[in-house]
C-alpha cells in the first residue's frame, strides 16, 4: 500500500487508485484530489519517461480557463513509489461524463446539427481561438481523446494534449495530408489548420455516431487523399447531413490555404451558409511517372513514391525521363520553378556526386511537394519533429542513425526556402539545427547524438542511466541528482557519462569546449579524465549555487585515490589525504578540485622521488665502499700507522732534541 | 738519465767527503754517535720498506737519547776519555737504547691505534648513511629503497 503522493502541496495522488478508463497510450491515470478546491476529483497522468512532454505548451495551458477542454490543474515531478523513481505527473480535472467511447465501443448516438453546434463545436472553436491566441496547438484531437464534461454525457470536450508530442498517437488517416506523411513521432507542432482538420474528423464522428473508416494503410491513405481528397476518403460514401457538408469540406480541405480558418468556422456557426466547395485535386500530368511500381500522375504522389522507394530513387531522379516528366509532361510552373531552384538542370543533376544521391532524392521530393515533411532516407519529419523522434527512439540504433543522417544532410535550409510562410519559432529552431552537424560529428563526451538530443529537446530530462530515475530537466538539478546517485550501491564507474556531459553542455552556455574536450581527450586517461569531470561539475555547482554534496565528493575522492597514492612523498600524501577528507566532509567540489589544482605538484614529487632514489643508491654504494675499507682496515692501518708513527717519532724527537739543547745551553 | 745519475753520485761523494772531514775532527762525538745509534742501524737493516718508516721512527727517538751525551761531550770536554767515560756508564746506554726502544714501541703501537681510529670513523660514517637512508624511506616510502629498474618492473 503506497503512500499518497502530494504534488506541490496542492494535489494528492493515490497510487492505489488507478483509473484505467482514463489511461492514455503513454500515461497511466490515477485518482487525485485537490487540497484547496473542495476536494475536487481529479485525474493524474503519470507520464512515460520515454515520451517527451509538450513543455512549451504547459504554462499556457495551465492558466487556461476556457471550456471545451479538460481543465489542466497542475504538473510537476514526484517520487512515484510503485516504480521507485521520479516521474512527471500532469493533473486534470476529471471529466465527469467519462470517455466518449468507453471500452471497445466504436459508435455513439449521432449528434444532430443543433447538438453538434451547441455541445461541441461552439465551445471547442472558442477553445481553438483562445489557444491560437496563446500560440499553442492541441494536436491530440482524436476520437479516443474525447470526453463528456457532464453527467448527462452531452457536452463533448477534448482531452489531454500535453503528455505526448503533437500528433504522436493520431492515426495517419485522420491527420492532414502533410502530417500523415511524416513519421508519427516527427510531426512537429503543426498549426491551427491541423487541429481544424482533426476537428473535421470529429465532426464526422459525432454526426454519424461513428467513423466510416476506422483505419487504413498509411500509404494507401496518403495516395487516395492526394488523388480523391480527404473528404471523400474520410466520409467513405456515408450519408453526411447536407447541413454539415459545407463545414466538413472546408475543414477537411487538403490544401492548407483552402482549409477553413477559425474565423470561417465561426461565421458558419453564426449561421452563414455557402455552397459547398469542391475538393481541389492536383493537376494531372500528361503521362504518369512510374516509381517503384507506383504510377504517379501528380507531383505529390511521385514525391511520396520517391521518398518511400529511396533506395532506387536516385537512379530515377538522375534519369532523363524524370527531367522530361517534370519539364514537359507535368506542366506545373510552380513545381518547375522549385525543381530549378533546388535541383537545377538535368546537367547539374548529373554532376551531383554519387555520395549525395540521397540528398538529391530529398531535394527532388521537396521540389515536387514543398509543404510535405522533409523525407530523407526513409525518415520523414518536420523540422520541429526531429527532436521528438530522436527522444522517442533514442534507444534504437536505426532511429539514431536516421536522425544523424538527416541532420548531416543539411537540407532543412532548402526546405525552408520553398515554404510559402515559415513560423518565427521555426527560424529560431533552424539556427539551432544549423549548428548541429558540427556537434554531431565530434566523438567526445558532450557531443554526438546525445548532444543533439538535448539541443533539440530543451526541456527533456537527462537520460543518463546514472540519474535517469531522478528526472532532472534543469542543469541546476544535476549536482543534487549525482549526489543522490553517489549514495547508491550500484552506481556507475564514473559520475559523468556522455548523456550528462551533453545535457550540461546543452542546458548552459557556460559549459563549453574547454570543459568538454578534456573529458574524452586521448591523452587524458584515468586521473586526468576524472579531474576533467570534476572541473565540469565544479562549474555546474558554482553556477547553480548548489549546496554541499559530500557523497559526490566521496565518489570523486575514491576515483582520485590513485592520484593521491601516486604521491611518493609520504608527508605530502598524508597531507593530501587529509585535505581530501576535509573536502569530502565539506561537500564542495571546488575544494576537492583545488587540492589537485597544482598540476606541477606531481611532477615535483616525481623529481624529488627520483633524487631520493639516487641518494639512497649512493648511500648504498658508499656503505659498500666503507665495508670494503673495514675489511682492508689492517692494511690501511699498517700503512697509515707507520706513517703516523714516523711523524710522531719525528715530532717527539725534534721536541726532545730541542729541549736537550735548550737545557744544556741555559 | 745518465747525467742525473752522475750528478747524484757527485753530490753523494761531496757529502761523504764533508762528513768524513768533519768526522776526523770530531772523533769522540763520532764514537758516542756510532755506539749510541746502533739500534738505528739495526732498524735500518731490519726495515724492508722503501719509505724506511721504522728507521725514521727509531732513529728520531734514538737520536733524542744520544743527543744529551753529545751535548755533554761538547760542553764539558770533547775527548776520548770523556767519551769512554760516558759510554762506560750504564745509564747512558739505558737512555740511548731506551729512547730507541720507545721509537720501536711507537712504531709497533701506532698502526693499532690508527686501525682503531679508522674503524671508529668508518662506523660513524656508515651509521650516518644508514640514518640518511632511514630518513629517505620515512619521507618517500619503502619504494625509494628499490632500484629504478625494480621500481619500473613493479609499476
Amino acid at each position: 500500500m503506497a503512500d499518497v503522493v502530494v504534488l506541490k502541496e496542492r494535489v494528492e495522488i493515490d497510487p492505489d487508485k488507478p483509473l484505467p478508463e482514463f489511461d492514455l497510450p503513454n500515461a497511466k491515470a490515477f485518482s487525485a484530489v485537490a487540497r484547496k478546491e473542495g476536494g475536487l476529483e481529479m485525474v493524474a497522468y503519470v507520464c512515460d519517461p520515454d515520451i517527451p512532454l509538450r513543455f512549451e505548451a504547459v504554462e499556457q495551458m495551465r492558466s487556461f480557463t476556457g471550456v471545451g477542454l479538460v481543465r489542466f490543474v497542475e504538473w510537476g515531478v514526484v517520487f512515484w513509489a510503485p516504480q521507485r523513481r521520479r516521474l512527471m505527473v500532469m493533473v486534470y480535472e476529471t471529466p465527469i461524463g467519462g470517455r466518449v467511447l468507453r471500452g471497445n465501443e466504436t459508435a455513439i448516438e449521432p449528434y444532430s446539427e443543433d447538438r453538434l453546434i451547441k455541445h461541441f463545436l461552439t465551445p471547442v472553436i472558442a477553445l481553438m481561438r483562445d489557444m491560437s491566441a496563446r500560440g499553442v496547438t492541441h494536436r491530440a484531437i482524436r476520437v479516443s481523446n474525447l470526453f463528456y464534461s457532464d453527467k448527462a454525457r452531452k457536452h463533448v470536450i477534448l482531452g489531454d494534449c500535453l503528455t505526448a508530442p503533437p500528433g504522436l498517437y493520431n492515426d495517419p488517416l485522420f491527420e492532414p495530408l502533410e502530417q500523415g506523411m511524416a513519421d508519427p513521432s516527427a510531426r512537429g507542432a503543426g498549426g491551427v489548420g491541423d487541429d481544424v482538420y482533426a476537428l473535421g474528423v470529429i465532426v464526422i464522428f459525432l454526426t454519424l455516431g461513428k467513423l466510416p473508416r476506422q483505419t487504413m494503410d498509411p500509404v494507401e491513405a496518403i495516395n487516395r487523399k492526394i488523388s480523391q481528397g480527404s473528404y471523400g476518403i474520410l466520409t467513405a460514401g456515408a450519408r453526411i447531413p447536407a447541413s454539415v457538408v459545407e463545414l466538413l469540406r472546408g475543414m477537411l480541405s487538403d490544401d492548407p490555404r483552402e482549409r477553413w480558418s477559425l474565423r470561417e468556422i465561426e461565421l458558419w456557426l453564426g449561421g452563414r451558409r455557402l455552397t459547398p466547395k469542391q475538393p481541389k485535386l492536383p493537376n494531372k500530368a500528361a503521362r504518369p511517372m512510374i516509381v517503384g511500381g507506383v504510377s504517379g500522375d501528380n507531383p505529390r504522389t511521385v514525391a511520396e513514391a520517391l521518398a518511400r522507394n529511396w533506395l532506387i530513387a536516385p537512379e530515377i531522379v538522375r534519369g532523363q525521363d524524370f527531367d522530361n516528366w517534370v519539364r514537359r509532361s507535368l506542366g506545373d510552373d510552380r513545381v518547375l520553378e522549385n525543381v530549378n531552384k533546388v535541383l537545377g538542370s538535368a546537367a547539374v543533376i548529373q554532376a551531383v556526386p554519387e555520395a549525395d544521391n540521397q540528398k538529391l532524392v530529398t531535394r527532388a521530393c521537396m521540389a515536387l511537394d514543398p509543404p510535405a515533411p522533409i523525407r530523407h532516407k526513409g525518415f520523414s519529419a518536420f523540422m520541429d519533429g526531429v527532436g521528438h523522434a530522436l527522444a522517442i527512439g533514442f534507444d534504437r540504433d536505426d532511429i539514431r542513425q536516421r536522425v544523424a543522417e538527416f541532420i548531416n544532410a543539411r537540407i532543412i535550409g532548402q526546405w525552408m526556402t520553398l515554404q510559402a510562410r515559415n513560423r518565427s519559432e521555426l527560424n529560431e529552431l533552424y539556427s539551432v539545427i544549423d549548428k548541429l552537424p558540427m556537434l554531431i560529428n565530434q566523438a567526445g563526451a558532450g557531443f554526438g547524438i546525445e548532444r543533439v538530443l538535448y539541443e533539440l529537446n530543451p526541456k527533456l530530462h537527462c537520460r543518463s542511466p546514472q540519474i535517469e530515475t531522478f528526472y532532472i530537466t534543469r542543469v541546476e538539478e544535476l549536482v543534487p541528482a549525482l549526489e543522490r546517485a553517489a549514495q547508491r550501491q550500484d552506481r556507475g564507474n564514473q559520475p559523468i557519462d556522455r548523456h550528462i556531459a551533453a545535457f550540461a553542455a546543452a542546458r548552459t552556455t557556460e559549459i563549453d569546449d574547454r570543459l568538454l574536450r578534456p573529458l574524452s581527450a586521448q591523452e587524458h586517461i584515468g586521473t586526468e579524465r576524472t579531474l576533467a569531470m570534476l572541473k565540469l561539475l565544479v562549474k555546474v555547482q558554482v553556477l547553480s549555487k548548489n549546496g554541499p554534496c559530500p557523497n559526490l565528493c566521496g565518489w570523486f575522492a575514491e576515483l582520485l585515490a590513485p592520484a593521491v597514492n601516486a604521491f611518493h612523498n609520504l608527508k605530502i600524501r598524508k597531507a593530501v589525504e587529509l585535505s581530501v577528507a576535509r573536502a569530502v566532509e565539506g561537500g564542495l567540489l571546488i575544494d576537492l578540485q583545488n587540492i589537485f589544482a597544482d598540476a606541477k605538484a606531481a611532477q615535483r614529487d616525481s623529481q624529488g622521488y627520483q633524487r631520493a632514489q639516487q641518494e639512497h643508491t649512493q648511500c648504498n654504494a658508499q656503505m659498500q665502499q666503507l665495508a670494503i675499507e673495514i675489511e682492508n682496515k689492517e692494511h690501511l692501518a699498517t700503512e697509515l700507522g707507520e706513517q703516523v708513527a714516523a711523524v710522531c717519532a719525528g715530532v717527539l724527537g725534534s721536541i726532545g732534541s730541542t729541549a736537550v739543547i735548550v737545557m744544556y745551553m741555559l | 738519465m745518465a747525467a742525473s745519475t752522475a750528478n747524484s753520485a757527485a753530490t753523494r761523494t761531496i757529502l761523504i767527503t764533508i762528513i768524513g772531514g768533519l768526522a776526523i775532527f770530531t772523533l769522540p762525538t763520532v764514537l758516542i754517535l756510532g755506539i749510541g745509534m746502533l739500534p738505528t742501524l739495526g732498524a735500518m737493516l731490519a726495515d724492508r720498506r722503501k719509505e724506511k718508516y721504522a728507521t725514521l721512527c727509531v732513529g728520531c727517538m734514538n737520536f733524542m737519547g744520544v743527543l744529551p751525551y753529545m751535548v755533554q761531550l761538547w760542553t764539558e770536554e770533547h775527548s776520548y776519555d770523556r767519551a769512554f767515560q760516558l759510554i762506560g756508564q750504564p745509564f747512558t746506554w739505558l737512555v740511548m737504547y731506551g729512547a730507541a726502544a720507545i721509537g720501536w714501541a711507537i712504531f709497533f703501537v701506532a698502526p693499532g691505534v690508527v686501525g682503531m681510529f679508522i674503524a671508529m670513523r668508518t662506523e660513524q660514517r656508515i651509521q650516518a648513511l644508514r640514518r640518511r637512508q632511514r630518513e629517505l624511506v620515512e619521507e618517500w616510502g619503502p619504494g625509494v629503497a628499490r632500484q629504478k629498474g625494480q621500481d619500473d618492473d613493479k609499476e
